[in-house]
């Protein structure tokens, strides 16, 4: 619409006459409102709620299967399943550096003097409490919680990081 | 801006707002999360121990589903049933109540709705009991839930399912198997019934055509059985809604190393664990990495082995051998048959193109129309039974 | 305007018709007055100006980057729409549909591989593109704006690029973007929620397939669109391509130009309001330098369309592009390397992934971005290099930063951090690496050549011809020299 000058104010007589301003301030606010709030909405949008990938706990089979002294790899879980004197404890064998899956613990050799896992992406080098003995990786390998699923059989929680001494007896 | 606009404006702008808070409110206050607190609350109380009342105040609220595998169902009912799997709510009230044990038939395998029927995608309870249009299969209440036994256990007595053998006693005492077939048994006067519970789910019409055929079949020339009881007629319907498609995946057999590409059956972020565990042991000293020569982790076993498993139920071989309790007593019992000695990969191949010239007496049909890796495959599928 | 129309033969006939008239008001231009007429009536056209300026001509001044980058986009985009009618994006479908593509659709491998390639030669041209406009100076005012858009557009070319890897679902594809999201998600505090939000979830599953399908082919490219429409509108209101000041006429080319052009009659505006400020048209400070678009830029730009579509076919002909195995999260393959763009990232990441993935990105984005604000110096617009003391700077800085880098690499291999005291924390390797030495270093020769210097745009050229170096050499490293366990290799 052409503007065609200032406007008449508000006669000041008409004193319960709702303001021009108080208008437009509603108008915006409620502006603002419909249209950042679905914009934040959809921001809300894009993260699901529900998943469909492996479940978070899962449970890994008896006790007894688990040869005392073993490390046993998991691949598709992308985990190891550690029997110590002490009891069970669930590594995981996702490489801290870049989430590929690093390889299986095999016995000392060369330079190292314990068992070690080695990450085919780029050489990171863990040992069994999870420790970074060389490589890019920035930060330890993380334990799981083990604990007993109603079944009697191992259950293995990847939600729930646990410190590596926690120990799961049987 | 004249006042007329000024007004429009400040309404629309009031309006707008009012509506995105009513969206918000409405995607916030979920049905689900009610039951879920409810539930919480429950659990608080009966919280013992200290790992017991840590689980409680970690509990959120979201989403629970179980994917059953080798189908695309998605189970959510336990989304507000949190205890079904859970002993200690055996008193508690329904929706929460603990699910009797039904042995071999673990949740995070079966699901729900496999048995119960219902919408396993649905978030809100009567959407997800399925009695609304457009769901053609709404949660089944009092004998009826025997029928889904059937759809697998197609012999025998079922335990917990009297009605089930009930109606299918009286299918052959009163006379159906004159005129219908079911599984290649039966006349042809009438339509084969092998699948009619996949077809026909609604209970009242199997009534109603029981009662009178030509009500609910016009032109149909079976004869009314209206003069049974109805108790009987029932029984017949619980087994006619039990003649359905058998879900392979849900077969027994041994788990595979699994190789298999990452197509995703969905699987989901839910407190139910998966079911089958690829071990790849090492033991300190003795360091064993499986190298690629061992023949369980042959790339895409898995996907044979579900092959072999669609491939034994689209020909009919449940109708007369049993594997884990799920199928018929004609033949042998196939739940263990890897373990039986001189019986290799060739012998199977060879039972399958000419079962009576391999096993004497035999009265099982040749599979004459199935190509060599498909026979390769089910052979595969027998030796892995162990 | 002379045409055909009213004249007695069937295409006289036609065209003397309502509905054609209706839609080509004009006839076809004959005059150069004519020709420049339709250059802004013509709805497509009128994205160039009527007349141009012989320096923009030059084929040694622009090299054409950004025009190629443009004819690329628009190959990209017509291959994409046809791809995505045989595409399935699904975890369980879209290696079979790529297979398809390749073995069962009528050309499917042809529009397939000209994808590809196009896709890979656009990430090359348009850097190439972004260093042409560096040095040349053209992001001095008042193109500061424009080069702060080319950047972002530099940016959406690389995510782009980034989700069509990751679309076929081949072991390349799926462990590339494991790489690339694991790289994103350093970041502290926001580093993992950006992760989620990439992958739809925690893994690289069919939530990330389908997000980087929506990215790739619809919200990605309306966003290069709309920037490049901006980017483009930029040019028409900045006065057209950079060009060096020199007395009128001294470095125009008239590029065999004839005729003097004819003023026609003037325009008036007599429903435009009066509004202050320099005049918008092109071109207004020199016009009698400037020639007619149409023939002098319109055809060598049709010419040059046809070059880099020759390109694009010959390459699709005969080279396919690759297709490995079926994705396997099981079986991450060894080594597991990113788009070759990234791999000089990634040689960076494996030193440390915090400075390698996010600080040198980071200060490299910030860092382009902001050339235009710190260097204000006014002379050498428009000319390679600046002067020859820029030429000098550029090949010293080029030739100096790659040995510069091989010996940080060298050295870190041997007596890295890690290597000496395998206990050291984290933070120690975060500070003595590779990643940070280079960029220590390539600040303080910067610092130093702009000190000696005096010169703003000296220390300019030094950073950005270091950065160039290094990239360089770091993709070329992480490329042939990095084998299984991303232990060293050579390549021959």
């Amino acid at each position: 619409m052409p503007n065609a000058g200032p406007q008449p104010e508000t006669p000041p007589s008409e004193g319960s006459r709702i303001s021009r301003r108080l208008l437009l301030g509603t108008g915006w606010c409620g502006f603002l409102i419909s249209t950042l709030g679905p914009a934040l909405a959809n921001v809300r949008y894009l993260f699901p709620n529900v998943v469909y990938e492996g479940p978070t706990q899962f449970k890994v089979g008896r006790a007894e299967e688990y040869p005392a002294g073993s490390a046993t790899f998991l691949e598709e879980q992308r985990l190891f399943i550690l029997h110590d004197p002490e009891g069970f404890r669930a590594l995981s064998a996702v490489c801290t550096h870049l989430r590929c899956t690093t390889g299986p613990f095999v016995p000392p050799a060369g330079q190292w003097k314990e068992p070690y896992s080695r990450c085919p992406c780029h050489g990171s080098i863990f040992a069994k409490d999870g420790r970074v003995l060389q490589g890019p990786a920035p930060r330890p390998l993380d334990f799981y919680r083990v604990s007993l699923a109603p079944d009697g059989r191992l259950l293995v929680d990847t939600a729930a990081i646990v410190g590596k001494d926690d120990i799961f007896k049987v | 801006m004249t006042r007329r606009w000024l007004w429009a404006f400040a309404i629309l702008g009031l309006l707008n707002a009012m509506f995105f808070f009513i969206a918000l409110w409405r995607d916030y206050d979920r049905e689900w999360k009610r039951y879920q607190k409810a539930f919480f609350a429950l659990e608080g109380r009966k919280a013992r121990t200290a790992r017991e009342e840590e689980a409680v105040r970690g509990r959120r609220y979201e989403l629970v589903q179980i994917p059953v595998p080798g189908t695309s169902r998605m189970d959510r009912c336990i989304t507000c049933h949190m205890g079904v799997e859970d002993p200690r709510f055996a008193d508690a009230p329904e929706p929460f109540r603990t699910h009797p044990e039904i042995p071999k038939h673990p949740f995070e395998k079966f699901g729900c709705t496999v048995c119960h029927w219902g919408q396993d995608m649905a978030t809100t309870t009567r959407d997800a009991h399925g009695r609304v249009p457009f769901w053609d299969e709404p949660l089944l209440e009092g004998e009826y839930r025997q029928s889904p036994c059937g759809a697998c256990h197609l012999g025998g007595d079922v335990a917990g399912a009297p009605v089930l053998a009930q109606g299918r006693q009286l299918y052959q005492q009163r006379g159906c198997l004159a005129c219908h077939r079911i599984r290649g048994l039966g006349g042809i006067v009438g339509p084969d019934l092998t699948l009619v519970g996949g077809r026909r789910r609604d209970t009242e019409w199997h009534l109603h055509h029981f009662r009178d055929p030509q009500a609910t079949s016009p032109g149909s020339t079976m004869p009314p059985f209206k003069h049974l009881p109805e108790a009987e007629l029932k029984a017949l319907t619980v087994y006619m809604l039990s003649l359905r498609e058998m879900p392979s995946a849900l077969l027994a057999s041994t788990p595979v190393a699994a190789s298999a590409p990452a197509v995703s059956t969905l699987t989901s972020r839910a407190a139910v664990p998966s079911p089958a565990v690829t071990k790849v042991t090492t033991t300190a000293p003795a360091a064993s990495s499986p190298g690629p020569a061992d023949p369980a982790r042959v790339p895409g076993a898995a996907a044979r082995l579900s092959r072999a498993k669609a491939l034994y139920t689209q020909k009919g071989c449940p109708a007369c051998h049993t594997i884990g309790g799920v199928g018929g007593k004609v033949g042998p019992d196939l739940t263990a048959e890897g373990t039986k000695t001189g019986r290799d990969l060739e012998w199977h191949v060879k039972h399958f193109r000419n079962p009576a010239a391999v096993v004497s007496g035999s009265i099982m049909p040749p599979l004459a129309d199935l190509a060599e890796d498909d026979l390769k495959v089910l052979a595969e599928y027998m030796l892995s039974l162990r | 305007m002379a045409d055909d129309r009213g004249t007695s033969t069937l295409a006289g006939r036609i065209m003397g018709t309502r509905v054609w008239q209706s839609v080509f008001r004009h006839g076809y231009p004959e005059t150069d007055l004519d020709r420049m007429s339709t250059m802004f009536t013509n709805f497509f056209l009128h994205l160039l100006p009527a007349k141009v300026h012989p320096n923009c001509l030059r084929l040694t001044y622009t090299w054409a980057l950004g025009m190629v980058g443009l004819y690329l986009t628009i190959i990209l985009f017509v291959t994409g729409f046809l791809l995505m009618f045989f595409y399935i994006p699904s975890t369980g479908w879209a290696y079979q549909s790529m297979k398809d593509l390749q073995f069962a659709v009528s050309f499917g491998l042809l529009l397939r591989n000209m994808h590809r390639w196009s896709a890979h030669g656009m990430v090359a041209l348009v850097f190439l593109h972004m260093c042409r406009v560096f040095y040349t100076g053209s992001y001095r005012a008042p193109r500061e704006f424009n080069w702060v858009l080319g950047v972002l557009l530099w940016g959406l070319t690389l995510f782009l690029s980034f989700t069509g890897y990751l679309l076929p679902w081949d072991q390349l594809a799926f462990w590339a973007i494991t790489v690339g999201t694991s790289i994103a998600s350093y970041p502290p505090w926001i580093g993992e929620t950006i992760r989620v939000l990439m992958l739809g979830g925690h893994t690289v599953g069919q939530g990330a397939l389908l997000r980087f399908y929506v990215l790739h082919v619809a919200v990605l490219p309306a966003v290069l669109g709309l920037l490049l429409a901006i980017h483009f509108w930029r040019i028409r209101k900045d006065g057209g391509l950079s060009r060096p000041a020199g007395a009128p006429g001294e470095l125009a080319v008239t590029a065999g130009h004839e005729r003097p052009f004819a003023r026609g009659p003037l325009k008036t505006y007599a429903l435009m309001e009066l509004v202050g400020g320099t005049s918008p048209m092109v071109g207004a400070q020199a016009p009698e330098e400037e020639i007619p678009s149409w023939p002098h830029l319109v055809f060598p730009l049709v010419v040059l369309f046809e070059v880099v579509l020759a390109v694009v076919m010959v390459l699709g002909v005969f080279f396919n592009a690759p297709l490995e195995e079926l994705a396997n999260f099981t079986h991450p393959p060894n080594p597991a390397k990113a788009p070759w763009y990234f791999l000089g990232l990634q040689e960076l990441v494996s030193y440390s992934a915090l400075v390698g993935g996010v600080v040198v990105p980071g200060l490299l984005i910030l860092g382009l971005m902001s050339i235009p604000y710190v260097d204000r110096e006014a002379e050498g617009e428009g000319i390679w290099f600046t002067s020859p003391r820029g030429k000098r700077v550029a090949l010293w800085s080029i030739l100096a930063t790659a040995p510069f880098t091989v010996l940080l690499i060298l050295l870190n291999a041997y007596m890295g951090v890690r290597r000496l005291f395998t206990e050291a924390p984290q933070a120690l390797a975060d500070l003595l690496n590779p990643a940070t030495l280079l960029l220590v270093g390539i600040a303080a020769f910067s610092i130093l050549v702009g000190w000696r210097t005096g010169s703003r745009r000296l220390a300019a050229i030094a950073l950005f011809s270091c950065f160039l170096s290094a990239y360089v050499v770091l993709m070329v490293i992480g490329t042939f020299f990095r084998g299984p366990n991303w232990d060293w290799i050579w390549p021959w």
